[in-house]
């Protein structure tokens, strides 16, 4: 659909859409920096710390972790200060690349001649890094576009259930970006004032191209190409490429860049491209001559040009336009190398709306997704002198004797399974079922009573969160507890608060418990909406595992070889002493709550020496302990 | 044992020079210095080399290795090869790497099982690596530094890495490496581990900048000396933790 030729009757009642307008959200999108991830408790000792909520029973499984493109997504992720995801998310990730890996022609594609698998594995942290940067520009997922503060696409809502998004580069600018009235600007743009003509020009690496468009701008008056029966909602006016030798091959950069950093350089290839440099920049300034009636008609001037490239368009005497140039656009998308065909891919990638069919509740139900899946706000930490309790709790109200009653119960069942004692749990649950009067069974929400843990939350979810897979899976399999229930905020008086609105496998802290999932929905495909209610990203069947099994043990075999081999070249005794040093695992110390170590408030109300004091022991403790965990 | 020297009048002798447990590199330079310094110490047992790399003297920023092999960048030429394929070890491999993060010595830090590498390397380089080298390799970064052979130095006795690494990070690299790590300085309070000091096994060569405590944490970290690592804990305690508290 044409950004200029959109149907009138979807403009009728047109409306921005920004990112949920309740005031109840608004100081959660507006906070300025985005606060570290937070550390959930760990069930095992093992974790990794770029990876939110890795944890591992042995270090064979952590080094393996730090092996996978996970890992590697997030540490690079890290870096460039991109949000971390988790494993499911990441799994989504790349379900949404796959499709977009065989269809890339990018030019580093273009080298690795080999394809296949392994190429494909290669760049798939790659692409999904990329695609994170670039996510904005996907047609299909506009849902993306909100989660960067400041997307290149507007959006616009239209009463049933249409979203059209725009590249707010279209729009005219010396405007402020939050009064300016969007929608009245669209409107006007689909008025038939005659023609309207865009510049396009690129360079990059000696390559120019650049196009003069004449735009139609209402579906009466579409122009008739020649040779071509097709009405087109573009006509190219004038058009043209270059290409010279400028760049330094293997080297990489241009001629003078290299000129200014180190010198001339004397070889004659450096002749050449200096030369080429120099012809390039007459050439594109002979064709803006050429051009200036078109250029001074344009509406739009697009360029994709690197800074000093730049120059050659507006750093000169009898320049086409001035380079504050208020039509002066750049493009808000990465483009490639600058050739005819790339330009029209562009001007196509421009002028197209975004259009995306959802209705209002699918996309408040996104806009809450997106809210909740952001890092929360760090909590403030824990104050180490606890207040009288008189100040906050209520006095406690009696209980009636029923009451005290299933509160022991559920107490026992809680603690039961969070230990993962099954035996105990299952004999108990028999017991005791009757008692809890609800019609709902094992899927009963624990009542929310003082000294009562995880109130509000199913036994299913409390297990999950325990990483205690058997409990889970007996849950699942034998009890049939439903893995769709989500979970709800909880009042006063918990130790850990969950994030509301999450399914019992996003709760899941280890990978066993999270296959225990995906096991029973293979086993039971049918009787849960497993994939979308409860967020399962795909079942696991016997043969998939055994699939897998059979695959680890080739790469083991592989890899024992491999050491053998080794070991007969060199008998050292280094090498067997490697083998042969147990790794101690030692349970992650620090305190089992949110806000990180949470020590500096233990230390608040201390002298400057006191608190120097503390915080030397506490370092010669933790080089103690460090040192003393691999020796033999 | 640890030994303080100077590349005319630089203390960053981690730049200059590559120590492994099967040979040692140093660079080409005026004075004979800083080549005799090394030849004192490591004589009779490995082989001294003296080599440039591409032209230059950067060799230990330039190149990465340990006891099974040297892996050197593109740049270098073929007559810089065939010197150093002479006068190494036949047990030590060679290899020229086509990697666009040119400065192996950065971005890979390794003893002789494990290697740390730049999160960006190519996946090629990272086989190569593992096939030269004969280690496990891991992305990692220090100290949230991607520089991984510039901040740490690493042998099979234990690590000393970037004095700004977390705890937890260095518990993470201390299980990836099986040696223990210890956050510290060299040349005086400077940061950049890798270029400050090379060690091998049983001998460590500092700038002359390094103070006495940072020699005395060198060699219990190293295990240089008959103390072993708990006397970071012990004998040291004081000096150190006053200063870093």
């Amino acid at each position: 659909m044409n950004v200029f030729q959109l149907p009138p009757d979807l403009l009728e009642g047109i409306v921005r859409r920004t990112l949920l307008s309740d005031s109840e959200s608004q100081p959660l999108e507006t906070s300025p920096a985005r606060p570290p991830p937070q550390l959930l408790p760990r069930t095992t000792g093992v974790g990794c710390a770029v990876c939110i909520n890795a944890a591992f029973t042995n270090v064979e499984d952590q080094r393996a972790h730090y092996k996978s493109d996970w890992h590697r997504y997030n540490v690079k992720a890290k870096l460039s200060n991109k949000p971390l995801l988790s494993e499911p998310q990441f799994e989504n990730a790349i379900a949404d690349l796959s499709d977009s890996i065989s269809g890339s022609e990018s030019t580093d594609s273009e080298e690795d001649l080999d394809t296949g698998d392994e190429a494909k594995k290669r760049d798939t942290v790659h692409n999904a890094l990329r695609k994170a940067r670039g996510a904005s520009s996907r047609p299909t997922t506009p849902d993306v576009t909100v989660k960067i503060p400041r997307s290149p696409i507007i959006w616009f809502h239209c009463k049933p259930a249409t979203q059209i998004g725009v590249y707010s580069a279209i729009f005219p600018t010396g405007i402020d970006s939050r009064e300016y009235d969007y929608v009245n600007e669209l409107k006007a743009m689909q008025q038939p004032d005659g023609e309207r003509l865009w510049t396009l020009l690129m360079t990059a690496g000696g390559h120019f191209a650049g196009i003069v468009v004449k735009i139609s701008s209402s579906n009466s008056q579409q122009l008739k190409v020649k040779g071509k029966h097709k009405p087109s909602e573009f006509e190219i006016v004038s058009h043209k490429t270059f290409h010279r030798y400028t760049t330094r091959r293997k080297q990489g950069g241009s001629q003078s860049l290299n000129d200014n950093a180190k010198g001339n350089a004397k070889s004659a290839g450096a002749t050449l491209r200096r030369y080429g440099e120099q012809a390039l920049r007459d050439d594109i300034r002979a064709l803006m001559d050429e051009w200036r009636e078109e250029i001074n008609a344009s509406e739009r001037i697009w360029i994709r040009a690197n800074v000093s490239n730049k120059r050659i368009f507006y750093d000169y005497e009898a320049a086409a336009f001035p380079k504050d140039d208020p039509r002066l656009r750049g493009f808000p998308f990465p483009t490639r190398r600058p050739t005819q065909a790339e330009l029209l891919r562009c001007l196509n990638e421009l002028l197209h709306a975004k259009v995306s069919r959802f209705t209002e509740e699918e996309l408040r139900k996104q806009d809450e997704e997106l809210l909740a899946s952001l890092p929360q706000p760090k909590p403030a930490p824990v104050p180490s002198v606890p207040k009288p309790k008189q100040d906050k709790v209520p006095p406690p109200v009696k209980l009636t004797k029923e009451q005290e009653e299933l509160r022991e119960n559920w107490k026992r069942l809680i603690e039961m399974t969070k230990k993962g004692r099954l035996d105990a749990l299952s004999s108990l649950w028999d017991r005791i079922h009757p008692n809890i009067q609800s019609d709902a069974g094992i899927d009963t929400r624990i009542p929310e009573m003082d000294g009562l843990p995880d109130g509000n939350s199913t036994l299913l979810q409390v297990a999950s969160a325990a990483g205690q897979d058997s409990v889970v899976q007996w849950l699942l399999e034998e009890k049939g507890a439903d893995p769709t229930v989500k979970t709800v905020p909880r009042k006063v008086g918990i130790e850990i608060s969950l994030e509301a609105g999450k399914a019992p496998y996003e709760l899941a802290s280890t990978k066993s418990v999270r296959d225990a999932f995906r096991r029973a929905a293979g086993a039971n495909p049918d009787r849960w909406d497993w994939l979308n209610e409860g967020r399962v990203p795909s079942v696991l069947s016997k043969e998939m595992e055994e699939e897998q099994e059979s695959k680890k043990k080739v790469k083991r075999k592989g890899l024992k070889e491999k050491m053998k081999e080794r070991e007969e070249r060199q008998p050292s005794a280094s090498a067997e002493e490697r083998v042969e040093h147990p790794v101690e695992v030692k349970p992650s110390v620090g305190p089992q709550r949110l806000g990180g170590s949470g020590d500096a408030a233990g230390v608040m109300g201390l002298t400057p020496e006191m608190r120097a004091r503390i915080e030397r022991e506490r370092r010669a403790r933790a080089i103690e302990a460090r040192m003393q965990s691999p020796k033999q | 044992m640890a030994v303080r020297l100077q590349y005319e009048n630089s203390s960053d002798i981690g730049v200059f020079s590559k120590l492994t447990n099967t040979y040692c590199l140093t660079a080409i330079g005026g004075s004979t210095n800083f080549y005799s310094s090394f030849e004192s110490e490591l004589g009779d047992v490995i082989p001294i080399v003296h080599a440039s790399i591409a032209g230059t003297r950067i060799i230990g920023r330039l190149t990465a290795g340990n006891r099974h092999g040297l892996l050197v960048p593109s740049g270098t030429t073929d007559q810089e090869l065939q010197h150093l394929r002479n006068s190494l070890p036949d047990t030590v491999a060679l290899q020229r790497i086509e990697e666009r993060l040119s400065a192996l010595g950065n971005v890979i830090a390794c003893n002789d099982h494990v290697a740390l590498v730049h999160p960006d390397i190519d996946r090629e380089t990272e086989e190569i690596i593992a096939d030269v080298l004969k280690v496990e390799v891991f992305r990692q970064t220090v100290a949230d530094n991607v520089l991984v052979g510039s901040y740490c130095a690493l042998s099979n006795q234990g690590g000393l890495v970037h004095p700004k690494t977390s705890i937890q990070s260095q518990d993470e690299l201390s299980s990836l490496l099986q040696v223990p790590l210890v956050a510290g300085t060299v040349n005086r309070g400077s940061d950049v581990i890798g270029a400050g000091m090379v060690v091998n096994d049983w001998c460590a060569f500092t700038g002359m900048d390094t103070t006495a405590t940072e020699i005395s944490v060198i060699e219990a970290t190293f295990k240089l000396q008959g103390h072993d690592q708990s006397a970071v804990i012990g004998e040291m305690r004081d000096a150190l933790i006053d200063n870093w508290a």
